[in-house]
């Protein structure tokens, strides 16, 4: 039996000789063609995949037990099998998948832009070139240093990226292969000089010509530049052989420029705050900005550095390769094919799809993940903890080979021209037009494209990592908000910033302030080269951060469980801005005139509230019975006199002079008669009527504004500030029996207002001080009596909660209904959702099936 | 309230995660000098097992079960502290070691499964991160536990593993233990190939394969 086999790779068409025996992977990498391997042949990613035409699938050992894992039916079926698992018997054929061979990444190469003075010095050489080492991909660039202007670029992807796609594997490749760093070493430098070579070339000057070379990576790239072990930075606690500048020949590194040449390798803090990040902090200089920056720069590896008051903190979190398209089911790089940008209709879910270049979906990269989860959460598909919703069915909500409920993005068989009934038609945007056929038959995915929940899950991790990454340094610097993040890395001008803030990536800010700075790492690299100087200043700022091991922190572990949670469950403290409740402040629960003609005679009298209700229910075509019929019946029963207002009876004059006078008295609801008749009408109307059926209650703040005059209340917060929360506690403690005893009585919802005792009128002092206290104690204790029922925060009351960090509120899809009642009564049905709000009571037409619910956070308890 | 009522309150404020119930039912509890241990197996370790089980439906996500983990450390610490020491009968299913290896310092999935298997009635010593092969060996020989449970979340590290086992044969006490291993690259073939006794890809299936060992 030949113990060579000969493998024809298609579609490039080249023939190899193998050994029997060898994996797939291993065969593939030896020749240098490139295949994508998230875990460096571990099985543990999936993404090496191949597909093996039926006729030769006999020359391959048989499918292992951990592809049957792996691996749909479908694809099995189809011969897709992992290169890794896979040793060769005989001769036979093998498909790369389409995205490994086709299609230039997109890098940003404009987006290095620097400002420069150009002094020239007749000492300095003539040409020196930078270069970006990234773990995927390579950014060259030449310059003439005299002009300092740019003659050249040239982007490459890392030859490394066979033996492992992130660094941990590659770390562990040099384990698992003495002498890996050697090889690691002459796989870049070959590629480099391709890179230098071709920018010579088109610049039309001699590669001898070169005299400097400045190199930037993160601290793994830069030790296997340098062929230094990485083992170490394999290991807690992560600490790197080589942290300083370095300064060689090319005798020592073999780069093809002068030489007698001058190369440099950026110096790095600590292992995980590489070159790359110096290069960023040097070029985007955070420093210069009063306030507090947030330096981001995302990528398998998430370095973040806080920047305040002249200190810097730094940390890095393992963001793994979600955000760039890695470990997702269909996911790819931002090539050729990468489905972008996807907006979501959030009625019909529909998708609509932006591809890169000019052809038909063949996945989807980071930036269009990013914008599917986001929606899906913001659109209530998904639930807060980002398992899909089951409450509802859509035809975009389909399940995948194993069964599981994923979100169809693209249904490959409609593109082809076929429209089989009943189901759903795409449009596809290509480069901005709206199409109906492909420009290239059979050039797209003719397979669905799909976003699992497995997916859903990796970017939660994903996104989880970073912001407790980020807490963690606020944690440790102190200050209390943040005023701009600067983002690096071409990835940032393709995010919709809106997006990237509701799906909770960054903390709630103003999404003007997210500023993308681009190729940040690049462009330090090209100021290094440019100025001396600048190198040096890059080991002073070595010297001057603060490391944090993220991971190893006590707290990490509690702010990554409440970042899981879409957008997250503790909105923190550093809230820059936050929406603004839309609610006017009023209600505009107006009465029918008819019945509002009738005076207030009903007043204590169940039997007449039902009959009015019912009445109102009638007239106004309503879904609901709202109750008590007039505004502030906790006011009006401690004295406060009904006027009739335009449409609705309210209170009047204030009965007591002063918070003093008003402190004196006892206060009881439940034994009023007024407030008894109440209970008794939602009792009678549950009697005749299975609707739903909301009580209006005013919050402790807005019972006491119509009791004493507003001004005397503002002064006495200044004054006696515990007077004025006591007494608001003793309103909310005699409120609850009453509203218990509603719930009793299956009203299904209670609804608390408070339009009044917002933080921008009282400010967030005293809101929190005074206010807040009463508003929490009414909703912790009534929360216990909520199944099948709701407690309804109107907008102002629910945005302030949210503001000051007591409570979230997360979107509910329900089905597509006609009235809100109808909503508010699928939700009471729900034994999770105890809080609605922000929301009004008084909402008549429905523009989406989604409603806002709300929880309390751990600053709520 | 009946001891009945007082398992169904505290499943209850586990599955729903509701940290104040939990505490409160504790309390109540205490107040009534209801049977704790009894609480904390037919309650609290009730409502674990069934957040486990949910999130190997792939119904929970592992927030949730951090939170959890939290809640049902706490209520055992107070259970624990309110008991005469004579008074811990235990009726363990097996001794288990537990450490993430040296080098490596993410041990939240481990914190999970020390939850998980400490609802289902193992006696569990979390030997927390960054611990040596040798330090695991001596402990287990120490407590003569039945399971190894080793946890690694980088690729460079999984080698750990490997030396463990490696150490159980030269102490010539291989057969004395099984090895559990598992964590984010860990793979089947992986433990197979390091002889490992069982392999287990989330907190839930972790629960399964060591009461399938015991």
């Amino acid at each position: 039996m030949n113990d060579y086999c000969k493998i024809t790779v298609e579609p490039i068409g080249t023939t190899l000789e193998g050994k029997r025996g060898d994996t797939l992977l291993q065969l593939l990498r030896a020749e240098g063609i490139p295949l994508s391997s998230d875990c460096g042949g571990h099985a543990a990613c999936g993404r090496c995949r191949v597909r093996i035409p039926a006729e030769d699938q006999s020359s391959l050992s048989p499918v292992t037990e951990t592809e049957k894992l792996i691996l749909s039916p479908e694809e099995l079926q189809d011969g897709i099998r992992l290169a890794c698992r896979s040793r060769v018997l005989g001769n036979l054929r093998v498909f790369l998948p389409d995205e490994d061979i086709e299609g230039e990444t997109q890098i940003l190469m404009e987006s290095v832009v620097l400002h420069q003075n150009g002094q020239i010095s007749e000492a300095d050489p003539v040409y020196g070139v930078s270069i970006d080492i990234g773990t995927t991909t390579l950014a060259a660039y030449l310059y003439d240093l005299a002009s300092k202007k740019q003659l050249a670029s040239a982007s490459g992807l890392n030859p490394q990226i066979p033996y492992g796609t992130d660094v941990i594997s590659r770390i562990a490749y040099c384990e698992e292969n003495p002498g890996g760093e050697k090889f690691f070493q002459s796989l870049i430098i070959k590629e480099l000089n391709q890179l230098i070579k071709n920018m010579a070339k088109a610049a039309g000057i001699s590669q001898e010509d070169i005299s400097k070379a400045v190199l930037v990576g993160n601290t793994v790239m830069e030790h296997l530049l340098l062929e230094l072990s990485p083992e170490s930075l394999g290991k807690y606690p992560f600490k790197p052989i080589v942290k300083n500048l370095v300064e060689c020949t090319p005798k020592e590194l073999p780069l093809c420029i002068h030489p007698e040449g001058n190369i440099l390798v950026f110096p790095a803090a600590d292992g995980f705050i590489g070159g790359d990040h110096m290069g960023v902090l040097l070029s985007t200089n955070p420093g210069q900005y009063s306030g507090n920056t947030l330096v981001v720069d995302i990528g398998t590896n998430t370095e973040i550095t806080l920047c305040t008051e002249g200190m810097l903190y730094s940390t890095s979190c393992a963001t793994g390769p979600a955000l760039e398209g890695g470990t997702i089911r269909f996911g790819m790089r931002a090539a050729k094919g990468a489905i972008d940008h996807v907006t979501i209709d959030p009625v019909t879910l529909k998708p609509e799809l932006h591809v890169i270049g000019n052809c038909g979906p063949k996945g989807i990269c980071g930036s269009g993940i990013i914008d599917v989860v986001s929606q899906l959460a913001e659109t209530g598909v998904l639930n807060p903890d980002g398992s899909f919703s089951k409450r509802f069915s859509s035809p975009y909500m389909v399940t995948d080979g194993k069964g599981d409920l994923s979100y169809l993005l693209y249904d490959g068989k409609h593109s082809n021209g076929t429209k089989p009934e009943g189901t759903v038609q795409e449009e596809i945007i290509y480069e901005g037009t709206v199409l109906n056929k492909p420009l290239h038959e059979g050039a797209e995915h003719t397979e669905r494209i799909l976003i699992t929940q497995e997916d859903v899950r990796a970017v939660q991790l994903a996104k989880a990592a970073l912001y407790a990454g980020i807490q963690i340094l606020v944690k440790h610097s102190g200050i209390i908000s943040i005023d701009r993040i600067l983002l690096a890395g071409g990835f940032g001008y393709y995010l919709d910033k809106i997006r990237v803030l509701k799906l909770g990536l960054f903390p709630d800010c103003d999404p003007e302030t997210i500023l993308p700075v681009g190729n940040a790492a690049g462009a330090g690299a090209i100021l290094a080269l440019l100025e001396p100087e600048k190198l040096q200043e890059a080991t002073t700022i070595c010297e001057q951060i603060h490391f944090t091991e993220s991971a190893s922190d006590p707290a990490f572990q509690k702010f990554y469980a409440d970042a899981m949670y879409i957008p997250h469950r503790n909105s923190g403290v550093f809230l820059g801005k936050s929406p603004e409740s839309g609610c006017p402040g009023l209600h505009n629960g107006m009465l029918p005139e008819k019945a509002f003609s009738k005076e207030l005679t009903c007043l204590g009298n169940g039997q007449k509230i039902a009959e009015l209700a019912e009445f109102i229910l009638r007239e106004g075509n309503m879904d609901a019975f709202t109750l008590p019929l007039l505004q502030n019946l906790e006011a009006c029963v401690y004295g406060a006199p009904m006027e009739k207002k335009k449409g609705y009876w309210a209170p009047g004059a204030y009965p007591y002079a002063s918070v003093e006078d008003l402190a004196e008295r006892e206060y009881d609801l439940l034994s009023d008669t007024r407030i008894q008749a109440v209970l008794e009408a939602i009792k009678l109307l549950r009697k005749t009527s299975d609707r739903c059926i909301i009580l209006e209650a005013a919050a402790p703040f807005t019972i006491l504004t119509a009791l004493v005059d507003p001004r005397k209340i503002y002064a006495a917060m200044r004054k006696k500030p515990d007077l004025v929360r006591s007494l608001l506690e003793s309103l909310a403690e005699a409120q609850l029996p009453y509203l218990e005893a509603a719930l009793s009585a299956d009203c299904t919802v209670i609804s608390l207002a408070e339009p009044l005792g917002t933080i921008s009128m009282v400010g967030e002092k005293n809101y929190k001080e005074i206010l807040a206290p009463s508003i929490l104690f009414l909703l912790k204790k009534m929360k216990r009596h909520t199944k099948k029922r709701l407690i309804h925060l109107c907008g102002k009351m629910a945005t302030d909660l949210i503001k000051s960090g007591y409570g979230v509120s997360y979107p509910l899809r329900t089905p597509d209904y006609n009235s809100y009642a109808e909503q508010l009564l699928f939700a009471a049905d729900d034994p999770k959702i105890r809080f609605i709000g922000p929301g009004c009571v008084h909402t008549k037409r429905i523009q989406e099936p989604i409603l806002q619910y709300f929880e309390l956070t751990n600053g709520g308890k | 309230m009946t001891y009945e009522e007082l398992c169904t309150q505290a499943k209850d404020a586990m599955v729903d995660l509701d940290e104040d119930l939990a505490y409160e039912t504790l309390d109540t509890a205490m107040e009534d000098h209801a049977d704790l241990t009894g609480l904390l197996t037919d309650g609290y370790s009730a409502g674990m097992q069934e957040l486990g089980d949910l999130f190997a439906e792939k119904e929970v996500f592992l927030p949730d079960l951090m939170y959890a983990s939290e809640i049902m450390e706490n209520v055992s610490a107070k259970i624990e502290e309110s008991m005469d020491s004579d008074d811990a009968v235990n009726k363990s299913k097996g001794t288990i070691v537990f450490a993430t290896v040296e080098g490596d310092v993410h041990d939240i999935g481990k914190g999970i499964c020390c939850s998980l298997l400490k609802a289902e009635g193992f006696t569990v010593y979390d030997m927390g991160k960054d611990v040596s092969a040798e330090a695991i060996v001596n402990k287990a020989e120490e407590v003569h536990a039945d399971l190894i449970g080793l946890s690694a979340l980088l690729t460079t590290t999984m080698t750990v593993q490997r030396d463990v086992i490696e150490m159980l044969k030269e102490r010539g006490i291989r057969d004395q233990y099984k090895v559990l291993v598992g964590g984010a690259p860990v793979t089947p073939a992986w433990a197979e190939q390091i002889g490992a006794d069982g392999y287990s890809g989330d907190a839930a299936a972790c629960v399964k394969l060591a009461s399938s060992l015991m």
